[in-house]
């Protein structure tokens, strides 16, 4: 087995990691995907918040809600997928010195999920989808569009199974031995909320097709509603794994930071997978199908063992950070370690950015909102958006940004292009998309409403008057989304202009063989070779 | 202060943990408040 596999391996320079070569092909076509579609979401991202300020209104009706759904499809479920299924590649592969277990497998996943986001795109923008990413019923798609997004669920799904069978492959063969790392740990807890998250969108998205098809006369609005967010929902909670699992390899990678207690890090990953699910109930806090008991106790105290969960990682790894960076002399005063740390190198800026955006915009307006009295008063308004654009983007998408700064030259061996404009990118993106969703927050707090194209009501009979205020800080989230898009921009530029057109880095071919054998011994490995 | 001591020592994120802490109430709190005055009880 050894020798078929061995010379498909080379030796990272950099990490000293053994990256098998057809998992890295996967890997590459996987990110470029999932860049292609972050622009494409980002296009239609800046068009729909030139239309939300007031001053501008850029869109017509139609188009507006169009390209809502295809933002919420390509930002929310394509980029984080796609990018999300590179992670996978990576930490059961590299991370673990393993071979993928059937090549052909990821490929045939790969073309599944492509072929989904292709048909649901389709469909969206020749107007025959405009039902917003949660296509509420009665709202109803051509079946295409359903079908689109089970496709893509489906080959998610299998390449979720395929990272469990290389982990098993790498215990198996011998390419690793104990406890997996941190991030592969950390990856395997979102892949467990990826399962259940992809049963949940098959429950819901299966008879919304056959019944878009005409097979089934009605679908219950109250069981598709709390079946979608069990998808809606819990695929946020897969990109938070995901998201911390990240944080801590940039914490490795550029300071060299090792987690203060590796334990009580694991066992906040398992407060996700027990307590975050249900909590995707705080989407259906005014809705009247649900009993109060059974609301109130998924969110105001199942979410909880959620939010301790990111309380323990938000600040175990600046912990972690300052521990290293103490030990390299960085102890004057209670921030020298901070002042000192590698602000220039975008992978850490982003990474850092992603901890505070998220943790100071995102996770106290969740906690706050989450509540069923004060989601009486915010629900249906912008700022259930404002938080969501500061955990989404403003948390995942950078910390995707960042890592890819990362992944650019040690997995695609390309040399960055653009170096300094990478520098000041996830600066850039972290202040506009802070900007951005204070201006949606405030202005949803002023009782703008969302999911609504013209907040001032201007043909209607009747008139709904908001401050200037609101009026102001819908101008703020436009500009924020200039700002925000620009350094989007930039980014697809650089990782575009890199994966194509970089210096590329000359692979070290090595032989690799697993390095434990069943027995365990080192010696045996050296043998086989 | 011990070997085993200093591995953990970590102040400046002590530090952090207490201005979110703050930021986290005042959000909270004022949530409640502006609550309370749109909300009346009968």
């Amino acid at each position: 087995m050894a020798d078929t596999y061995s010379t498909q391996f080379r030796t990272c320079e950099t990490t000293g990691l053994k990256v098998h070569l057809p998992g890295e092909r996967l890997f590459y076509v996987h990110a470029v995907t999932a860049v292609v579609a972050l622009l494409t979401g980002g296009v239609m991202a800046l068009l729909i918040a030139l239309t939300r300020w007031p001053a501008v209104h850029l869109l017509p009706a139609d188009l507006f809600y169009r390209f809502i759904t295809a933002h919420g499809m390509n930002m929310l479920v394509f980029w984080i997928v796609f990018f999300e299924m590179a992670g996978l590649i990576f930490a059961s592969t590299a991370v673990l010195g393993s071979r993928l277990p059937a090549v052909w497998f990821g490929w045939l996943n790969y073309a599944l999920m492509l072929v989904g986001a292709l048909l649901t795109n389709y469909m969206i923008f020749t107007g025959q989808a405009d039902v917003m990413f949660t296509s509420y019923p009665p709202l109803k798609a051509n079946p295409n569009y359903y079908l689109g997004i089970i496709l893509f669920a489906v080959g998610a799904l299998l390449a979720c199974f395929h990272f469990m069978a290389t982990l098993v492959v790498a215990k198996k063969e011998g390419y690793h031995k104990g406890s997996y790392p941190l991030f592969t740990f950390g990856i395997l807890i979102a892949v467990i909320l990826a399962i259940f998250t992809l049963l949940a969108g098959a429950a819901t998205y299966i008879p919304t097709w056959l019944w878009a098809m005409g097979f089934i006369d009605s679908i219950d609005p109250s069981l598709y509603r709390l079946g979608f967010w069990g998808f809606g929902h819990s695929a946020q909670q897969i990109n938070l794994a995901a998201m911390v699992s990240i944080w801590y390899l940039i914490g490795t990678l550029s300071v060299g930071a090792v987690p203060i207690n590796e334990k009580f890090s694991r066992g906040a990953f398992l407060l996700y997978l027990f307590g975050i699910n249900v909590a995707s109930v705080h989407h259906l806090l005014v809705d009247p199908g649900l009993s109060a008991s059974f609301r109130i106790f998924n969110t105001s105290y199942v979410i909880y063992a959620a939010t301790i969960g990111s309380m323990i990682h938000a600040f175990s790894i600046p912990a972690a950070i300052e521990v290293a960076q103490r030990a390299k002399g960085y102890t004057n005063g209670l921030f020298e370690w901070l002042t000192k740390a590698p602000w220039s190198n975008p992978a850490f800026s982003g990474m850092a950015l992603s901890v505070v955006i998220f943790g100071f915009g995102g996770g106290v307006t969740g906690v706050t909102q989450g509540v069923e009295q004060i989601n009486i008063m915010s629900h249906n308004t912008l700022r259930i958006p404002g938080h969501f654009h500061v955990t989404v983007v403003g948390g995942t998408s950078l910390a995707f940004m960042a890592l890819t700064y990362y992944a650019l030259p040690l997995i695609m061996r390309r040399k960055i292009i653009g170096e300094t404009w990478a520098k000041y990118q996830p600066w850039m993106f972290g202040i506009g998309i802070s900007i951005f969703a204070t201006g949606m927050s405030f202005a949803g707090i002023l009782g703008v409403p969302r999911r609504h194209y013209d907040v001032t009501f201007s043909s209607a009979i009747f008139q709904v008057p908001f401050s200037a205020t609101a009026t102001t800080m819908l101008g703020l989230l436009g500009i924020g989304a200039i700002i925000a898009f620009t350094a989007l921009l930039i980014f697809c530029l650089i990782a575009a202009l890199t994966a194509f057109f970089g210096e590329r880095i000359e692979a070290k071919m090595e032989p690799h063989y697993p390095p434990y054998l069943k027995d365990g011994s080192v010696e045996a490995a050296a043998v086989a070779s | 202060m011990s070997e085993k001591n200093d591995k953990f020592h970590a102040p400046g994120t002590v530090a952090l943990v207490f201005i979110w802490l703050a930021w986290f109430i005042i959000l909270y709190v004022t949530n409640w408040l502006a609550l309370s005055e749109n909300w009346f009880l009968r």
